[in-house]
C-alpha cells in the first residue's frame, strides 16, 4: 500500500520536473551531449542502426551523441524513461510499434503512447518474408496455403510485430498456422531449416545467410515491396495476399521540446537520411533505410495499431483489462 | 590446412598482431573487473572499427570475446566475485583455495588449463566446423527440453549436503528463473507491477549478490583472527602447482576440455551449463568428494577449461550458421555484418581469408594471453595482502560497481543488495548457491523449449521422443537421477 503511494507520488513529482523546463533556450542547443536512448541491448540491429545515425548526427549537431542502451521491464524500460526524461531537447529515444503499440497493449506502463512524445522521423524500416526449409514439402506460398487447410502447420518467429503478415494470410485462405515463438530471429531461421517447425517469418539479414547457403527457399517477400537482393520473389500482395508485416523505427523526443529545437532535429535527421555513407552502412545490416517525418511516421504507427491490436488478443498477449 | 597457413599469413602482420593482443587484453581487462561485460567494452568500440580494415577489426572484437573467459578467473579466485556467469563456479572452489594460500596455484592451473582448452577448442574448429555446424540444427525446441532436463539432474550431484536442501536450493533457483515475461506470450509474470522485473532477475546481480556480496557481510561477522587468509608463496614462481596438484588436473582438463567445446556448440548458455556440468561430473568421478566446496583442485581445474573451451565451440555455430551463441556472440555477429562479411555456411566459400584469419588469430591470441596472465598471477595475489578493514569496502564497491555498469539500471543494485542478504542467509545455513545458479539459468530455458516443443506437437508429449537426439537426452537424464539417487538412498536405508 505504502509503496504505491510513494511510487504514485515519484510519478508526479517526474511530471512536474517534465512540464517546468520546457522553456528551453533553443539558441543554446545544444548546450551539452545528447543521449539515444536504445531499448534493445548492443548488437541489436536497432542498436547498430542507432549508433550509425548517432555518428552522423554528431557532425551535423556539433555535439557528442550517445547511444543508451535502456535495456529492462521486456522492452518497457527504454520508452518510460524516455517519456519520463526531461525535454530540453538532450534526450532522444528509439519509438516504434514496441513503443507504441505492442507494449502498451500488453502490460501496464507508465506513458500515454500517443500523448508522451515529439516524433522527429523514421529512419529504417525491417524488412520480413517467408521462408522453408529448402528440402520440405512445402516449396510456395501455394503449396504453404493448400497444406495449410489440410492439417496445421507451425512457423517461427521471435516478435509479434513481425507475425502480422501470417495471421492475415491464415484469415485471408482459412489456412491453419501455428505460431512458436522463438528467442531470437536467427534461432526462428534455424528451427526452420531443421525442419522443426513448417515455415518461418524474419527479417532480411536473419534469412539471407541460409538462403544463399540453399538451406532455406524464400518463398515471399511480406514487406510492402521486393527485397532488392531479391528482385524476383514476389510479395504477398503480387501473390494475390493482402499481407504486409511492417518494421519501422525512428527517433522521438519526449513531449514538450522547444519547436525550434524540434525543427532543427528534424532537419538534421533528414539530412542525415539523404546522405549515401549512412543509407549504405544501414542497407549493409539488411535494414531499408526509409525516412519519413515526424508526422507521416505517427500517422503509419497509428495504422499499424489497427492491425495488431486484434492479433494480440487472438494470441492471448493482449492485457488483461 | 593451407587454408590455415594463409590464415596464419594473414594475422602475422604487425596491425593484426598488434589488434589481436589489443583485443585479448582488454578482455582480460574486462573479465576481471565483474559487471563492465564483453557486451558493452564491444558495443562501445564498435564505432572505433568501422573505419578499420575488416580482418584487424573482427580479430580485435574477437580478442575481446575470448579474453573474457581468462580474466574472470582472477576476481572469483581471489575475492569471490563471479566476473561472468561461466565463473559461478569457479568461486566454489577456487576461491577456498586461496584462503588456503593455493591462490597462486589456483590462478595457474586456471590459466594453463584454460590455455590448453581454448587451444584444444580452436583445433576442434579447424578441424570440424562444417560438420558440428549440422549437428546444431537439429537440436529443436524437444531436443533442447531434453538436454535441459539432464542438465537440472546435476543437481544431485553439485551439492555436499543433503539431497532435500539441494532440490530446496534448485526449487528457489527455478522460482528465481520464472521471474519476467512469459517466454511465449511475453507479458508480464510475477513482476508484481515493478518494471525493473520485467524482463526478470538478470543473472550479473544475482550472481553477484550471492556470491560477493554475501562474502562481504560474511567477513563483517567475522572475528579478526578467523579471518587469516594463509599467505601464497611469494617467490617468482610461486604460481606453479605442484607436483600433486597438478597430477589431479590432468583429468579434469582433459574432460572439461571435451566437454565443454560440444556443449559450448550449443546456443543459450552453453559456456554456463559446460562449467556446472564438468564440476557435477568431477565431483562423481572423484575419489573424496567431500573436498568439493572446500578447495579441490579438480573442482576449479575442470570447470575452468570447460569454460573456456566452450567459448571457443561457440565459434562454429557463429561462423558457420550464423547462429549466435549468446549475447555477446550475437553482438559480435552484428559486428561482422556492418563490415560486410556474413557469417553462415557461405562464409568458408565466400570470404576464407576472414574465417581463417580469425581462427589463426585465435591460435595466437591464446598464447598471448597465457604470457599476459601467468607473470601477472604474482601480481594479482598481492591483493590478498592487503587488509581486510581496507579489502572488504573495496569489494564491496567492486560489486555494486559491475553491478550498476552492467546494465546501468539502478534497480539491480538494489536486487543484487536483497541477494546478498540472501546468500549470507543461506550459506549460514549450509545451502549450495552453486545450484540455484544452475537451476536459475537452465529453468527458463527448459520451460520454454518444453512449451515450443508442445506446440508444435499440438500437446503431444511424444514429441520428446520423437528424434535419436532427444530420446538419447531422456534417456541420460533418467540415468543421471537413478544414479544420483541411488547412493543416497541406501545410506539412508543403512
Amino acid at each position: 500500500m505504502n509503496r504505491r503511494t510513494v511510487l504514485k507520488g515519484g510519478t508526479a513529482l517526474a511530471a512536474m520536473t517534465v512540464a517546468a523546463p520546457a522553456i528551453a533556450q533553443s539558441s543554446k542547443w545544444p548546450a551539452r551531449e545528447i543521449s539515444l536512448i536504445n531499448p534493445n541491448a548492443p548488437g541489436a540491429s536497432t542498436d547498430l542502426t542507432a549508433r550509425i545515425i548517432a555518428q552522423a548526427l554528431e557532425k551535423r549537431l556539433n555535439a557528442t551523441v550517445i547511444v543508451k542502451n535502456v535495456v529492462g521491464g521486456a522492452g518497457a524500460l527504454g520508452p518510460t524513461t524516455l517519456a519520463q526524461s526531461t525535454p530540453d531537447g538532450h534526450t532522444i529515444g528509439l519509438v516504434a510499434i514496441s513503443s507504441h503499440v505492442a507494449i502498451p497493449n500488453m502490460m501496464k506502463v507508465a506513458y500515454e503512447p500517443w500523448t508522451a512524445f515529439d516524433i522527429i522521423g523514421q529512419v529504417a524500416a525491417l524488412r520480413y518474408g517467408i521462408g522453408a526449409r529448402a528440402d520440405g514439402p512445402i516449396k510456395s506460398i501455394e503449396d504453404l496455403v493448400n497444406q495449410g487447410k489440410q492439417k496445421q502447420l507451425t512457423y517461427s518467429s521471435n516478435n509479434v510485430t513481425n507475425v502480422v503478415a501470417m495471421f492475415q494470410l491464415a484469415k485471408l485462405t482459412g489456412a491453419k498456422f501455428r505460431w512458436v515463438v522463438f528467442p531470437g530471429g536467427v534461432e526462428s531461421v534455424t528451427a526452420a531449416i531443421g525442419g522443426h517447425v513448417d515455415a518461418v517469418i524474419q527479417t532480411v539479414a536473419e534469412m539471407r545467410p541460409q538462403i544463399e547457403a540453399g538451406k532455406l527457399r524464400f518463398l515471399a517477400s511480406a514487406a510492402e515491396a521486393r527485397w532488392p537482393d531479391y528482385p524476383d520473389v514476389k510479395t504477398l500482395r503480387e501473390l494475390g495476399y493482402d499481407a504486409v508485416s511492417n518494421g519501422p523505427f525512428g527517433y522521438a523526443f519526449p513531449k514538450g521540446v522547444d519547436p525550434a529545437i524540434q525543427e532543427r532535429m528534424g532537419k538534421a535527421l533528414a539530412d542525415v537520411m539523404k546522405d549515401e555513407s549512412v543509407t549504405s552502412q544501414i542497407a549493409k545490416l539488411g535494414i531499408q533505410p526509409v525516412y519519413r517525418d515526424g508526422k507521416a511516421y505517427g500517422a503509419l504507427l497509428k495504422k499499424i495499431e489497427t492491425e495488431l491490436v486484434p492479433i494480440l488478443k487472438e494470441t492471448g498477449m493482449a492485457k488483461k483489462a | 590446412m593451407e587454408a590455415l597457413l594463409g590464415g596464419f599469413a594473414t594475422t602475422l602482420t604487425l596491425d593484426n598482431l598488434f589488434y589481436c593482443f589489443v583485443g585479448a587484453f582488454l578482455g582480460t581487462v574486462v573479465g576481471i573487473l565483474p559487471g563492465l561485460g564483453p557486451l558493452t567494452t564491444i558495443a562501445i568500440l564498435l564505432p572505433i572499427t568501422f573505419k578499420m580494415d575488416v580482418t584487424s577489426a573482427i580479430i580485435m572484437l574477437s580478442g575481446i570475446y575470448y579474453g573474457v573467459a581468462y580474466g574472470g578467473t582472477v576476481t572469483s579466485v581471489l575475492m569471490r566475485i563471479p566476473g561472468e556467469a561461466s565463473s559461478v563456479v569457479t568461486c566454489l572452489d577456487g576461491y577456498e583455495m586461496a584462503r588456503k594460500g593455493r591462490a597462486g596455484a589456483a590462478l595457474g592451473i586456471a590459466g594453463i588449463g584454460s590455455f590448453f582448452a581454448g587451444t584444444v577448442g580452436v583445433i576442434g574448429i579447424t578441424f570440424l566446423s562444417p560438420p558440428l555446424a549440422e549437428l546444431v540444427i537439429r537440436f529443436g525446441p524437444a531436443e533442447y527440453a531434453m538436454l535441459m532436463l539432464a542438465g537440472l539432474t546435476m543437481v544431485t550431484y553439485m551439492s555436499s549436503g543433503s539431497l532435500p536442501r539441494a532440490l530446496l536450493m534448485a526449487a528457489f533457483g527455478l522460482l528465481l528463473g520464472t521471474i519476467g515475461s512469459d517466454p511465449l506470450n511475453m507479458t508480464p509474470r510475477l513482476t508484481f507491477g515493478v518494471l525493473a522485473l520485467g524482463d526478470g532477475i538478470n543473472l550479473v546481480p544475482l550472481a553477484i549478490g550471492l556470491f560477493g556480496l554475501s562474502e562481504v557481510l560474511f567477513m563483517a561477522r567475522q572475528k579478526p583472527e578467523d579471518m587469516k587468509v594463509l599467505p601464497p608463496p611469494s617467490h617468482l614462481l610461486g604460481f606453479m602447482p605442484s607436483r600433486e596438484e597438478a597430477r589431479r588436473s590432468v583429468g579434469p582438463v582433459a574432460r572439461g576440455t571435451v566437454m565443454g567445446f560440444l556443449v559450448g556448440l550449443l546456443p543459450g548458455g552453453g559456456a554456463v551449463l559446460a562449467s556446472f556440468l564438468s564440476y557435477g561430473m568431477e565431483r562423481k568421478l572423484s575419489k573424496n568428494p567431500e573436498e568439493f566446496g572446500k578447495g579441490a583442485v579438480e573442482g576449479l581445474a575442470g570447470p575452468e577449461a570447460a569454460n573456456n573451451a566452450g567459448t571457443a565451440g561457440a565459434f562454429v555455430p557463429l561462423l558457420c550458421m550464423g547462429i549466435p551463441a549468446n549475447a555477446v556472440t550475437a553482438l559480435l555477429l552484428g559486428a561482422f555484418i556492418i563490415h560486410g562479411v556474413t557469417p553462415g555456411p557461405t562464409i568458408l566459400e565466400r570470404q576464407p581469408e576472414i574465417f581463417w584469419g580469425v581462427v589463426a588469430s585465435m591460435y595466437i591470441g591464446n598464447i598471448m594471453l597465457l604470457i599476459l596472465n601467468l607473470p601477472l598471477i604474482g601480481l594479482f595475489v598481492r591483493i590478498l595482502d592487503i587488509p581486510r578493514a581496507y579489502l572488504t569496502p573495496m569489494i564491496l564497491a567492486v560489486c555494486l560497481i559491475g553491478v550498476y555498469s552492467s546494465n546501468g539500471n539502478p534497480a539491480d543494485v538494489v536486487i543484487a543488495v536483497i541477494f546478498g542478504f540472501i546468500g549470507y542467509g543461506l550459506r549460514r545455513h549450509g545451502f549450495d548457491l552453486g545450484i540455484v545458479i544452475l537451476a536459475y539459468v537452465l529453468g527458463p530455458i527448459f520451460e520454454r523449449s518444453v512449451r515450443q516443443s508442445l506446440a508444435i506437437s499440438d500437446g503431444d508429449p511424444m514429441i520428446f521422443l520423437h528424434s535419436y537426439l532427444s530420446a538419447g537426452f531422456a534417456i541420460v537424464a533418467v540415468v543421471l537421477m537413478v544414479a544420483g539417487l541411488w547412493p543416497k538412498r541406501k545410506k539412508a536405508a543403512g
